[in-house]
């Protein structure tokens, strides 16, 4: 176990700084030059020239990759080239929003997805199975930022029932705060309940048919007994793997989430870095994004280790 | 004999009679929908009643009429030439982004699951890299190496899906390669790129149009995301997640504005997504939740 | 019961109550297929005493697994069961979960065809062989895995400790058919239904495993339905056998009378298929002409096996035959059953 932990953990490790390496140099590649971009119509070259002494924009590639890799992980993650304010110290107040909205996603779309699984494949072929499968396939065929402005207009803007967007401090009251994450968190979980439920759904279906079922009924163990420890760890199995790869979806699914509700968070500051072309905000936040979605990659990994005892000793 | 114990039954799906003909004929609406999609999208110049760029011809945020049948944006302009115009950039984009996936993806599959070794394992850590992003980020970093256009889109997206459409047909390939009859073909004599195109590529093409097809439906979802963000085709173009884009705040005056362009979206997405089923039921029953791209 | 449990230290016990006898009445079984209810099992009767081994032999799709896993219980819920049950002395309605449900496993284990497929992959030997108990009969975890090793150890399984926590992949096919048996008797039961155990295992692991059966029923006085395709599997195992064709028992007999006298011509084929010692080394094997019968062609009409059978008579393709006893044994064909005769030709 701890060997596979460690292949994991350093595959993962691996990927990171691969994928630096490639947000870096992308951003590299970019054409339109910033500095001219910054100073649109007032160029001067003493300020240019001054200004790249200063960025550091004026070295090798290869030592400012050096340079940027070793200051972030002091973290020194610059400065904007638009606000001018520290990119780290904007990131450290974004990211706890944007990981309260993914948190709570994951949760409701959980809450949702888990009972409506298990009992469409309970009663497989009746009401609530219908029901289920075309309530999901309904929401995999929209767009979720179109889901969040139905939200915005029928629950926020006619019915007033709860705030249409914007962020509500949680220093500032608790309830408030929760009140305005409620749609947001609604927007990010229903794509992925719908995935989660479809394919609880089928993999429950098709576990129940295995023979190591029908054993442990044969040794009396309760209908509930048999569902909960036997049908539902082995139906979880494929569920992980589809998790791992929502996961990208996911963060996707916030970024998008954010800009529909005006929410200050990560994703709000990385679309803004990109439509300014702000490189170091942009490469910080890509970084960032690129380092969570690893992360919990190499956790989905792991959880599938505990899940699958078979996993852990292949490669 | 191994009659299986099964408290959850599969539910048996057999129907005869008129009930399977009215079945089947339902299961041809679909591909109808999206042949219509499709010639909206060739022929919109032709069928707009109204010039969908023209500002203020009529007067802005009125309802349906007999005039605008879905009524008029915050410009004045007719949405429901919009909508028929930003057919061309939603469908068109799918239809690039597919048939662009499948010619870079499918050769490159048949060469790395045929030649396996240094190339598939080179090709396989490409994949790797590219998916070890998130897709939306690759979409937005792309947005910026080039200028947002829907040609940006369409090669963003495409960068996207063929590290999956490599990695699907490669696999099949290599399910393929151990039948009986590609050795029997191989001890006939066939050459590699016979072998491929003459007798993998056929076997496999089912499997590879289910692809096409989930590429197809995660396009139009993609485009419409990244139009959304202000990434994708420009003013005074508009695809259908821009046009939503543009509506956003008009939900209380105008909610045709979010409906029309959304339900046009569902539309296109779930016929793709049934006829992609239905291939996959016809190829095999056992294959149900597919693969997934996702940006 | 659960006191015997309680001192684990002694060795494990199994019934000598001789009250724990199993009948089968009518018990008739069907599916639903294309035209309405299919029937697989038609009226089969069976006793079971304690500590006797019986086999139940048959072709596939000869209804003798079915019938077995209907007695469990086992089959999909859409599954039409009927016929009388009586376990130990009491009525136990065949048709429902909640009544079968007390016999699954504490008094009626099982023991399946597939060793591989037949474990959860994904949790360890011990704690499949104590679930059960623990949850169910409020046996103590430590307890129960004490248990659990003790039956291990029985079943032939070196460091049982160790196993314990060890996943089905780790072991051979073999071994996991003895963890199969050993997971079986944990509540002690007092019968064991062995669904081929064998098939999926090579020659020298099958007579192993036969082996081990045959000495626990001997030590435990456990009573064992062995469901087998393979008379030569039977002949140094079972007391009795039934012999089943198209979802009928078609003869029933002491096994060592079956073997060299069988009544049924299809009992004679199948013994002809087999290889036997105590014949001419050169002696060509006679496999059974034609094909097995598929239950939806099974009619009162005619006898199930006439079309394959070298003796079918006139009357054979009228009518089928009723079990009817004959001697210590019962037998349905109109050639031996009906007259009552064994004619000596039938005997090879």
């Amino acid at each position: 176990m701890l060997a596979f932990i460690l292949r994991r953990v350093g595959g993962g490790l691996a990927t990171l700084i691969l994928s630096s390496l490639v947000v870096f140099s992308v951003i590299h590649l970019v054409p339109g030059d910033p500095i001219a971009t910054a100073m649109g119509t007032d160029y001067n070259p003493a300020v240019d020239r001054a200004l790249r002494q200063l960025y550091g924009l004026n070295r090798p590639l290869v030592v400012q990759y050096w340079d940027w890799l070793t200051s972030l992980l002091r973290g020194n993650f610059g400065y904007s080239l638009t606000t001018k304010t520290s990119v780290w110290s904007e990131l450290s107040q974004r990211m706890p929003r944007t990981l309260i909205l993914l948190a709570g996603g994951v949760v409701i779309s959980l809450v949702i997805a888990v009972p409506a699984g298990i009992l469409a494949a309970r009663f497989a072929g009746g009401v609530i199975d219908r029901l289920v499968v075309v309530l999901t396939s309904s929401v995999l065929s929209v767009p979720q930022f179109w889901v969040g402005l139905l939200l915005i207009g029928f629950i926020g803007v006619k019915m007033q029932l709860l705030p249409a967007g914007g962020y509500y401090p949680f220093s500032a009251g608790v309830g408030q705060a929760i009140k305005g994450l409620i749609l947001p968190w609604i927007t990010i979980a229903l794509p992925m309940s719908a995935f989660i439920a479809r394919t609880l759904r089928s993999s429950m279906m098709d576990v129940v048919s295995q023979n190591y079922v029908r054993t442990a009924r044969s040794r009396g163990l309760s209908e509930r007994s048999v569902v909960m420890t036997h049908v539902l760890r082995n139906a979880s199995i494929p569920v992980t793997t589809v998790v791992g790869l929502e996961i990208g979806g996911l963060l996707g699914g916030a970024i998008i989430v954010e800009q529909v509700f005006s929410y200050p968070g990560m994703g709000n500051y990385m679309v803004n870095a990109v439509l300014r072309r702000d490189y170091p905000v942009l490469q910080a936040s890509a970084l960032l994004f690129t380092f969570g979605f690893i992360l919990v990659n190499v956790v989905v990994d792991l959880v599938y280790g505990v899940l699958d005892p078979r996993i852990r000793v292949s490669r | 004999m191994t009659a299986t114990a099964g408290v959850l039954p599969l539910a048996a799906h057999r129907r005869r009679g008129f009930a399977s003909r009215v079945r089947k004929l339902f299961g041809l609406v679909p591909f109808a929908i999206l042949l219509v999609a499709v010639l909206v999208a060739i022929f919109a110049p032709e069928l707009v009643p109204a010039d969908p760029n023209k500002v203020g011809s009529a007067a802005p945020l009125v309802g349906p009429s007999a005039a605008h049948w879905l009524g008029t944006d915050s410009l004045g302009r007719d949405e429901f030439s919009r909508l028929l115009m930003g057919t061309r950039i939603s469908v068109g984009t799918a239809v690039a982004v597919t048939v662009l996936c499948m010619l870079i993806g499918v050769p490159l599959g048949l060469l790395g699951g045929y030649l396996r070794g240094a190339v598939d394992f080179t090709l396989g850590r490409l994949a790797d890299l590219i998916l070890s992003f998130p897709g939306i980020l690759l979409a937005l970093v792309l947005s910026t190496v080039l200028t947002p256009s829907a040609r940006t889109v369409i090669i963003a997206l495409t960068v996207i899906y063929i590290p999956t459409a490599y990695r699907f047909v490669r696999g099949a390939v290599l399910a393929e390669m151990t039948r009986g009859y590609v050795q029997g073909a191989r001890a006939a004599g066939a050459g590699p790129i016979r072998l491929m195109v003459r007798h993998v590529l056929p076997n496999i093409s089912s499997p590879v149009l289910v692809l096409a097809s989930s590429v197809a439906a995660f396009s139009v979802l993609a485009e419409a995301a990244l139009s959304f963000l202000g990434f994708g085709a420009q003013p005074p173009l508009a695809s259908w997640g821009k046009l939503l884009s543009d509506s956003t705040t008009l939900f209380s005056i105008a909610p045709l504005l979010v409906l029309a362009p959304g339900l046009a979206i569902g539309l296109v997405v779930v016929c793709l997504n049934l006829v992609g089923d239905r291939m996959r039921d016809r190829l095999d029953p056992r294959l149900r939740s597919g693969t997934r791209v996702g940006v | 019961m659960v006191m015997a449990i309680a001192n684990s230290r002694a060795p494990v016990q199994g019934k000598f109550d001789g009250a724990r006898r199993l009948e089968l009445q009518g018990l008739t079984v069907g599916f639903p297929g294309a035209q309405g209810y299919t029937t697989v099992v038609h009226d089969l009767d069976m006793q079971v005493a304690p500590g006797e081994r019986i086999a139940i032999v048959g072709e596939s799709g000869s209804g003798k697994s079915v019938s077995m896993m209907a007695l469990l219980g086992l089959l999909q819920p859409n599954a039409r069961i009927s016929g009388r049950l009586r376990y130990a002395g009491r009525d136990v309605d065949i048709s429902s979960q909640r009544a079968l449900r007390p016999l699954r496993g504490s008094e009626i284990g099982m023991v399946f065809q597939d060793p591989m497929s037949s474990l959860n992959p994904t949790m360890t030997v011990g704690r499949q062989m104590v679930q059960a108990l623990v949850k169910h009969r409020g046996v103590g975890r430590r307890q129960a895995l004490d248990r659990a090793e003790q039956l291990l150890e029985q079943v032939g399984i070196r460091n049982p400790r160790e196993r314990l926590t060890q996943y089905p992949h780790e072991f051979s096919g073999g071994m996991r058919q003895r963890i199969m048996i050993a997971a079986a008797l944990m509540p002690e039961p007092a019968m064991l239904i062995a669904d081929e155990p064998t098939t999926a295992l090579d020659v020298t692991v099958q007579r192993q495993i036969l082996l081990l059966l045959r000495s626990l029923s001997e030590n435990l006085g456990l009573s064992i339905v062995l469901i087998t395709h393979d008379l030569a599997v039977v002949a140094n195992f079972a007391q009795r056998a039934y012999v089943m064709y198209a979802g009928r028992v078609v003869e029933e007999r002491d096994l060592e009378g079956m073997l060299n006298t069988p009544r049924h011509p299809y009992t004679s084929g199948l013994l002809s298929c087999v290889p036997r010692l105590d014949r001419p080394r050169d002696e060509p094997l006679h496999p059974i002409p034609g094909r097995p019968i598929r239950p939806d062609e099974v009619t009162a009409g005619a006898c199930s096996f006439a079309p394959r059978c070298p003796h079918a008579m006139e009357h054979c393709r009228e009518e089928q035959p009723k079990l009817v006893r004959v001697g210590d044994g019962a037998v349905s064909c109109w050639l031996n059953g009906a007259t009552g005769l064994a004619p000596a030709g039938l005997d090879r």
